[in-house]
């Protein structure tokens, strides 16, 4: 647990640095386009990244399972326009009853 | 919309906010998927703040002001059949009630706000986490993306730099949305590093005024009622009975949220292409690589893709 809290100590610096970083030292300085193009893009890649990981690894293996189903209903639910809460709820539901119905 | 022109990301969707058809003030967010609810709440409030008033006044019509000195307890319908509320509440809005500009706009955000601080609390404690280490979490990070990167990875084991580096990165969009409002920020580094705390996506998006230009009273008023709802919902959450996560298809709530974070922030073919590349990348590297690294080496869709004319 000693690492989770350094962990939370090190990203929480981290965060708080990442916002002053903007109007402390760039100021009103154009950044160039291509690095501004890369941090727009960070978010897909690193989502991406996290729902592939979530969903079909457990630690290095390839996996699928119940949380497959979870992914499809959020899918779902995100594609008729559900808010974040109900996709989470609709996720967790679908993979709790394929857990059941499979034993 | 203007984030974009700006190039500037935002996964505000996981508010479960968003705009479809809002008056051009509200554009900035636009990028948040699903205003309709907020704006119907926010309208309820002040429809029912002017009538447990006591009064409402009619108005001539929709350009008028209250200038009428009517009074009527009916709330204004408009042509339309809608409800209009404005023209009332700007009537009854006298200077000495009026709210800071800011909490009014992110008031219909802090129901989500606890639910998602209920449901990290939830997956936190899954995951073994003292109830004292999430609450701190909560207070000390401050952003639902960054937290539930941190379970997801550390639980799974990813090593201290994988998981702090994703964890980092998927705040980077803050360091753009700070280069973006810094123009319209106060002299003073200390004033600016500390107002720059101020910024994430809901106040980013509200305080955005077009052009470049930032409203900091809105940046400040509507970050700060978000802290009490995000700690509360977190506080909630940790009160809830501990749960058997797996027989409770808790897990499936990482690939849920970041899926709507991810969908938020997909617009035009190069994030499409983007997304496919880095979902191949890891899908590939996960049984080679130490946990937590492949999220790391996806990042190279995003220089693979980048090159070229901004999307």
């Amino acid at each position: 647990m000693t690492r989770v809290w350094i962990a939370v100590l090190v990203v929480a610096t981290m965060n708080a640095m990442i916002k002053a970083l903007g109007p402390i030292v760039l100021g009103a300085r154009a950044v160039p386009a291509r690095v501004s193009t890369v941090l727009a893009l960070l978010p897909v890649v690193l989502f991406t990244a996290l729902v592939v990981v979530d969903s079909v690894t457990e630690g290095r293996e390839l996996i699928v399972d119940a949380r497959l189903a979870g992914l499809a209903a959020a899918a779902i639910a995100l594609a008729l326009r559900a808010s974040t809460v109900l996709v989470v709820i609709v996720a967790v539901g679908a993979t709790a009853a394929v857990r059941q119905l499979s034993g | 919309m203007s984030s974009a022109v700006l190039g500037v990301p935002s996964s505000a969707g996981a508010y479960g906010i968003g705009l479809e058809q809002a008056p051009e003030a509200l554009a900035p967010l636009a990028q948040f998927p699903h205003f309709n609810v907020g704006l119907a709440l926010s309208e309820a409030a002040d429809c029912l703040g002017v009538l447990l008033a006591g009064c409402a006044r009619t108005c001539g019509g929709s350009g008028d002001r209250g200038q009428s000195n009517q009074r009527s307890c009916a709330p204004l319908r408009t042509a339309a059949g809608g409800r209009d509320c404005s023209c009332l509440a700007g009537v009854m809005n006298r200077p000495s009630r009026s709210r800071e500009p800011g909490i009014r706009e992110v008031l219909p955000l802090l129901l989500p706000i606890v639910l998602l601080g209920l449901s990290f609390a939830v997956v936190a404690r899954a995951a073994g986490w003292s109830s004292l280490l999430t609450v701190t979490t909560s207070a000390l990070v401050f952003s639902a993306s960054a937290q539930f990167t941190l379970v997801s990875l550390m639980s799974g084991g990813a090593t201290m730099f994988s998981t702090v580096a994703s964890a980092g990165m998927v705040n980077l969009r803050f360091l753009a949305m700070g280069i973006a409002a810094a123009p319209s920020f106060p002299s003073g580094l200390v004033r600016r590093a500390a107002l720059a705390q101020t910024i994430n996506d809901a106040s980013w998006g509200l305080a955005h005024q077009g052009g470049g230009r930032f409203d900091i009273r809105v940046l400040v008023h509507s970050t700060w009622p978000q802290y009490p709802a995000w700690i509360g919902g977190t506080l909630l959450g940790l009160l809830l009975p501990e749960v058997e996560a797996q027989t409770l298809g808790l897990d499936a709530v990482f690939p849920a949220f970041f899926l709507a974070l991810l969908v938020g922030e997909v617009r035009g073919r190069r994030s499409i292409a983007v997304c496919l590349t880095a979902a191949a990348v890891t899908a590939i590297t996960v049984p080679f690589t130490p946990v937590g690294t492949p999220v790391l080496l996806a990042c190279v869709a995003a220089l693979m893709w980048s090159g070229g004319s901004p999307a």
